[in-house]
């Protein structure tokens, strides 16, 4: 049986969670203070001080670690959620009841993507605002030629291409011992 | 009368090295209010959670409409409602979604699923709130949002765990009365509760657990009838202290309790001694004790708690 309602239960479940967020809208607006203003901090404040090692834009590399810093912070509002329904039962009413429990993740995983990709595109504005560009397409390339010290410089080689997926695979550029240790 | 719509039995639940259920037998019939009363830590939750499906027992068994709960949950969790000690609503949206979402989670369909939403929210006079967001109601409102949620599939059986700790007098009125009408309209409820005057308003039934056992199990009257009157005399000045003390004794065949500084006379009278107002006055009259009070009081389900439970814990205690 809850196999076969999994679908529908996954579209309450998601439902739930995304009349929250249109009941209260500033909760999107937090989620999306924090990136745009890392942008601003990093970019701006700090970002001077950074030296990228054989030269390039640093705000280009901030980038992608900000579009996987929003795509982490997406599970926080699942994890503080959870907490809270285990502990004022909600957890236990749903798990009473004749419901798809895979549908009930599922549901949620789906509205915490949502959010997290209406969080990703204005701080993608704001990035290429601030001078990151998208060079090699969206789609994931090769590891190889993805990372960057094997390419010599990040500059020079893979230029920072800034399609999160392959954000992902980057150590962090700003770390002066870090070209001797690669292992690729 | 038909099966026990729940029925337990030899049922047991260790955590660690605490025994919440010690074989624990319970019988509870169609249509009936069941209330489970016991000190913290008797067990009364893990029971609900085990007939709720939400724990699995360690030995014994328990069943709910014939299903046993471990081998079938499923179809158990297609006849119960649970409403448990906390009001278990989202806070951030409106009371009618709340029911609504549970009512697609039941797979009644978007369009029932509103529908039933309404109708609950009309039952439990909630429809003046229903579009606000649950947050801004009173612990009242939600707690009935709450139970009106475990009802969306009308169970034939509802477990209801403290459903009232916490509220004022009225909302628990209101929360009383909607159970009786559960009751009335055949569903099977079993009720938890602290309050003693909650479970001697509601049930039918009466289940007194202790350390994971049932140390009783009757109807409120013949619990109460089962540990006699409490009888108080208060006198004007100490000294008809030992003669009120001496009546008390013969009439109610107990060892009455001498309060010297209070002026008072107390004694439990034993259960099978039928001993009325007006025999009390006429024997004290007869041994010349002037009293400014005398009651003759029935033993409230508190002093049949602490007849039970007490007696154990004295025995902990040795």
């Amino acid at each position: 049986m809850s196999t076969m309602t999994m679908p529908v239960d996954a579209a309450a479940s998601a439902r739930r969670i995304l009349l929250v967020y249109r009941h209260s809208p500033g909760l999107l607006l937090s989620s999306l203070a924090v990136p745009v203003a890392m942008v601003g901090v990093f970019g701006y404040v700090f970002g001077s001080a950074m030296n990228v090692p054989g030269g390039g834009d640093y705000r280009e590399f901030l980038m992608p670690g900000l579009f996987a810093m929003v795509a982490l912070n997406a599970v926080m509002p699942a994890m503080v959620g959870g907490a809270r329904d285990a502990g004022r039962g909600v957890t236990d009413r749903l798990r009473s009841m004749s419901v798809s429990r895979l549908g009930l993740l599922t549901g949620q995983a789906l509205a915490d993507l949502l959010v997290a990709a209406v969080v990703l595109v204005p701080t993608a504005l704001v990035g290429l605002a601030a001078g990151w560009r998208i060079r090699h397409g969206l789609g994931p390339r090769s590891a190889r030629s993805d990372c960057c010290c094997c390419s010599g410089s990040p500059a020079a080689g893979s230029a920072p291409r800034s399609a999160w997926p392959s954000a992902r695979r980057r150590r962090p550029v700003n770390s002066p011992s870090w070209p001797s240790r690669c292992r690729c | 009368m038909s099966d026990p719509v729940i029925a337990v039995r030899g049922l047991g639940k260790t955590f660690g090295d605490t025994r919440a259920l010690d074989g624990l037998e319970l019988d509870v019939p169609e249509g009936a209010v069941c209330g489970l009363l016991g000190p913290n830590g008797a067990g009364k939750t893990t029971l609900v959670r085990i007939l709720a499906t939400l724990v699995r027992p360690d030995r014994g068994e328990a069943r709910v409409c014939g299903h046993d709960v471990a081998r079938d949950a499923a179809a158990v969790r297609r006849v119960i409602g649970l409403a448990g000690q906390y009001a278990a609503v989202e806070e951030g949206i409106t009371g009618r979604e709340n029911l609504e979402l549970l009512g697609r989670m039941h797979h009644l369909g978007a369009a029932k699923a509103r529908a039933r939403a309404a109708e609950l929210l009309a039952e439990y006079r909630l429809e003046e709130a229903a579009d606000r967001l649950v947050r801004g109601w009173s612990g009242g409102m939600r707690r009935r949002l709450d139970l009106a949620a475990s009802l969306i599939t009308r169970p034939r059986v509802l477990f209801l765990d403290e459903p009232t700790t916490g509220l004022d007098p009225r909302s628990r009125r209101e929360i009383w009365s909607a159970v009786r009408e559960l009751a009335a309209q055949g569903s099977t409820v079993l009720l938890t509760t602290q309050y003693l005057d909650e479970a001697d308003r509601l049930a039918d039934r009466i289940t007194v657990l202790d350390r994971g056992r049932a140390v009783a199990d009757d109807t409120p009257q013949r619990l109460k009838a089962a540990i006699g009157a409490l009888v108080e005399v208060t006198l004007p000045e100490d000294a008809d202290l030992e003669r009120a003390r001496a009546v008390l004794a013969v009439l109610t065949g107990g060892a009455p309790v001498v309060d010297a500084e209070q002026l008072r006379v107390s004694a439990v009278s034993d259960p099978a001694r039928s001993l009325v107002l007006p025999l009390l006055v006429r024997e004290l009259d007869a041994a010349g004790v002037v009293a400014v009070d005398v009651a003759v009081r029935t033993p409230s389900l508190d002093d049949v708690f602490l007849a039970l439970t007490g007696a154990e814990q004295k025995e902990l205690a040795a």
